[in-house]
């Protein structure tokens, strides 16, 4: 007689105490970038980090008429190019679980075919009729996918099916119902994961840790002591070959503000969830989102939109917005957005949050600042010389990640001067790990079952919720308020107008 | 001071008398003031060596740990050169170099003592005055401890963590036993790190993934023979402390008590019960080998003979030491796959050690099982 073991006690006390159950996850829209950029690359060093059991098994779903073979070329060439780890020894292994499915996405027989395909992978692979659904796609493919994933008996049960949605999940608070609607007739909620790559970034999810494992930052964390905070994510790149979609999207609102920005904003203001659990993480997020509202002077809203002009990047010079490839011609897409939001909690009552993002920025940052208020009393002699500055506490998301605070100290000289000092975390340098890839660890929840780092139904709705009066407004084809700045540049000069007195846009 | 360290002398060393460290120290600081370093420490690094040759050359592999981890390190070391019983000292400022070639400006401080006789092993008192209060202090033992055991013992006074490696060990059955007395006796005051345990962190992965499914998890109950092949080189010394470890983590996870224990050359053969009283077989064995895997682990292999189970999982080294092949086997079920092994250097090892958590209670296991097994052998 033999004794069964209910859970693998060699797990306990390494890096990861479980894996994922053996599982084929489906990708649909498998020969575009996403596939080869991003989700192989993160799945090969998942695998290589022993993290995947062995008989994971992916199956990239297009319309083009590629053969194993060819997929599994493309797929190593992007894996060679994008993955942490080095090509090595494991590919031969890790190619095995690799399989390609020609199919037509708005076709229900595509589906029935690869219900069948999947239950012969079943087999050969010992998956055990465990799957995830990516849908990899343009926005407007979510709906037929999912309703043909219903029709084709593929939705499974909450324990062995999961789908994961790519941003951005609808274009307004309108579609994203609709769209909830449709995802709801197939799949229960706790079989949805809605990706926003930002929540798996690791400085993100310090953003929590330091708040809450943290004691004396939390009590400062409030209208008493945070003056105001400043969220910003600059990209240098321009619209590169993305312009069909970002126009389709209507630019950065679309593209980043109603998601990875509302997303650090909801971890920055959210109130200390009781546990480190899906529902309960989201549960506050949800409340802080709903509490958040665009801020207004009068009847003006406090949004600015700008498109970049021809400039330079990075020593060379580079086209205008409009004439980048394959832009609709006058398209009024922006390619920059700062906007002020108010948060209407007991916590928050007064502080703006300041958000703003751009194409061709100067630089490369995604940060946090949370500026302190001014000491209540100047007790020092004031001079140009001692001017106090507020403490400054940034978050920086990438690059560079980590944390830095800024006080004031004394100059060592015999009088009293002050200037101002960083106290610098590099995550880098302290944490000699290479941190995984966003992806990584957004993949290897899902296929854990763990929902905490991806948006809830109603948490992708607060967020179209606060955006919807500038989604109005941007959507109305007479609004003449787009803006125009030099490639390059810190955006147009009408952002620094939402700036309250005393207040600056952070020069990075 | 020789280019192997990847650091940067912000002074070079210069023996002092002992009474005169830390003074020489802060002399060092003072005259620097101006050239942007920061004297930086976040803990004490006391680092045993067995004899140097040049007690002014700062191993290459301090000054690695001293890029991530700047602390003041007191090195350590048995000389023959000095006069018995006598003590030299050694002190000195280094800033790391970084990867892109740029000197820190977080510098580091580091002091030398050579001795011999009696003066080494009372070392620990002058040790302990030249420790920066309030910080922890490790100690990094690079070397088998049973010949300056007395020195180990009194160290352990002072210190908050210890490291061995027991891949240094000369005689390994006898060392490995009283380490593991050590570490299991300072239960709750020091802690215990091993760098040969942390090696074995990739096998104890792949085999803890051959056994994730819940039909292969069903299989660890019914296993019954271990077989663990590890490499000796010709003319080393027989070391089976890795898989030692080996098989007293997987014994400890599996709740199986050592019953007998037979050596004989490179062949030890043990006798494991289960909480049934169920008996398993383990047998390790060195193979030769002309590669880096002296005493490391080759393959590890895990069946059982009960016919109604019929599970078995191999892992093998197959491209040693990067990569490994595993073989799992239900009734007529095989799955091979192979995976790639992550082989961290020394220093690599020991900042992992470092950042670990104070007590690793699963090595605490795996040293219990070890001991109770070595205790066999008396």
């Amino acid at each position: 007689m033999t004794s069964a073991l209910s859970s693998n006690p060699l797990r306990e006390g390494l890096r990861l105490e479980r894996t994922p159950k053996p599982t084929i996850l489906t990708i649909f829209g498998a020969s575009g970038d996403l596939t080869e950029r991003k989700l192989l690359p993160a799945l090969y060093d998942l695998a290589r980090d022993r993290r995947l059991p062995p008989e994971f098994t992916v199956v990239g779903f297009a319309r083009r008429a590629w053969s194993q073979d060819e997929f599994r070329e493309r797929m190593r060439e992007g894996i060679e190019k994008f993955s942490r780890a080095k090509l090595g020894t494991l590919w031969e292994n890790f190619a095995k679980g690799i399989y390609y499915f020609q199919g037509d996405l708005e076709d229900i027989a595509s589906y029935k075919q690869l219900a069948e395909f999947l239950e012969k992978l079943d087999s050969e692979r010992h998956t055990n009729g465990n799957r995830a659904f990516y849908l990899a796609t343009a926005p407007s493919y979510f709906k037929p996918i999912i309703e043909n994933l219903g029709q084709a008996g593929l939705s499974g049960t909450v324990q062995n099916t999961r789908i994961v949605i790519e941003k951005p999940f609808g274009r307004d608070l309108e579609t994203a119902q609709t769209l909830n609607k449709v995802v709801q007739a197939v799949f229960e909620e706790k079989q949805v994961y809605r990706i926003d790559h930002y929540l798996g970034k690791e400085t993100v999810q310090n953003v929590l840790v330091f708040r809450f494992a943290n004691a004396i930052f939390e009590p400062l964390w409030n209208h008493r002591y945070v003056d105001h905070v400043q969220i910003t994510v600059a990209e240098t790149v321009g619209v590169e070959n993305r312009a069909p979609y970002y126009d389709e999207a209507g630019g950065a609102l679309r593209d980043m503000i109603q998601n990875h920005l509302m997303q650090l904003l909801a971890v920055t203001a959210m109130e200390p969830p009781a546990t480190f659990e899906a529902d309960t993480v989201r549960d506050e997020k949800v409340k802080v989102l709903r509490a958040t509202q665009l801020a207004y002077a009068g009847k003006k809203i406090q949004a600015v939109r700008g498109q970049y002009q021809a400039g330079w990047s990075g020593g060379e010079p580079v086209p205008a917005y409009q004439d980048e490839q394959r832009v609709i011609p006058g398209a009024q897409t922006s390619s920059y957005i700062a906007a002020k939001f108010e948060i209407n909690n007991w916590r928050w009552k007064g502080v703006p949050f300041y958000l703003r993002t751009g194409k061709r920025m100067p630089k490369r940052v995604s940060e946090i600042a949370i500026q302190f208020r001014d000491v209540p009393h100047q007790m020092f002699p004031g001079s140009a010389a001692n001017q106090v500055s507020p403490n400054l506490l940034v978050m920086r998301i990438q690059p560079d990640e980590g944390i830095s605070l800024r006080f004031e100290a004394k100059r060592p000289i015999a009088d009293i001067s002050i200037r101002s000092v960083n106290m610098d975390f590099r995550y880098g340098s302290t944490f000699e790990v290479a941190s995984p890839e966003a992806y990584e660890r957004l993949l290897l929840d899902c296929l854990l079952g763990d929902q905490t780092l991806f948006t809830r139904a109603d948490e992708v709705e607060a967020a179209w919720t606060i955006v919807t009066p500038i989604v109005k407004r941007w959507d109305d084809k007479s609004t003449k308020d787009l803006n125009y700045y030099e490639a390059g540049s810190w955006g147009p000069s009408a952002a620094s107008q939402l700036m309250d007195e005393g207040r600056f846009w952070r020069r990075l | 001071m020789k280019n192997s360290s990847p650091v940067v002398a912000l002074a070079e060393p210069q023996k002092v008398q002992i009474a005169q460290v830390n003074k020489q120290l802060s002399k060092i600081w003072s005259a620097k003031n101006d050239s942007g370093a920061t004297r930086a420490s976040t803990f004490n690094l006391l680092v045993f060596q067995p004899e140097t040759a040049h007690a002014e050359e700062i191993p290459a592999s301090i000054g690695a740990i001293a890029i991530q981890h700047p602390c003041r390190a007191i090195v350590l070391s048995a000389a023959s050169d000095v006069p018995e019983s006598g003590l030299e000292a050694f002190v000195a400022a280094y800033c790391p170099i970084s990867e892109g070639g740029a000197q820190e400006s977080i510098c580091c401080e580091y002091v030398t003592l050579r001795a011999s006789g009696q003066a080494l092993e009372e070392l620990h008192t002058t040790v302990s005055s030249l420790l920066l209060p309030e910080l922890e202090t490790f100690l990094w033992w690079q070397a088998p401890i049973a010949p300056n055991l007395q020195l180990f013992t009194n160290l352990q006074g002072i210190v908050d963590r210890t490291v061995i490696d027991s891949l240094l060990f000369e005689t390994p059955d006898e060392s490995l036993r009283r380490f593991a007395e050590f570490a299991l006796a300072s239960k709750g005051s020091n802690s215990f790190g091993d760098l040969n345990w942390s090696r074995l962190t990739p096998w104890r992965e792949e085999a803890a993934l051959a056994f994730d499914s819940e039909e292969r998890c069903k299989c660890l109950g019914s296993l019954d023979q271990v077989i663990i092949e590890y490499g000796q080189k010709p003319n080393s010394l027989v070391n089976p402390s890795q898989a030692y470890l080996f098989l007293g983590w997987f014994a400890g996870r599996l709740g199986w008590t050592p019953i007998s224990f037979h050596s004989k050359k490179g062949l030890r053969q043990l006798i494991f019960t289960d909480r049934e009283q169920r008996p398993i077989q383990a047998t390790i064995k060195a193979v030769p080998t002309e590669t880096d895997l002296d005493a490391r682990i080759m393959s590890i292999g895990l069946s059982s003979s009960d016919s109604g189970s019929d599970c078995s999982t191999i892992l093998c080294s197959e491209d040693a030491p990067s990569c490994v092949r595993v073989q799992t086997s239900i009734g007529e079920g095989l799955t091979t796959y192979v995976t790639a092994l992550t082989n961290l250097n020394t220093e690599q090892l020991l900042s992992e050690v470092l950042q670990a958590p104070d007590h690793d209670v699963i090595f605490e296991e795996a040293l219990g099982v070890v001991h109770a097994m070595l205790s066999l052998l008396k």
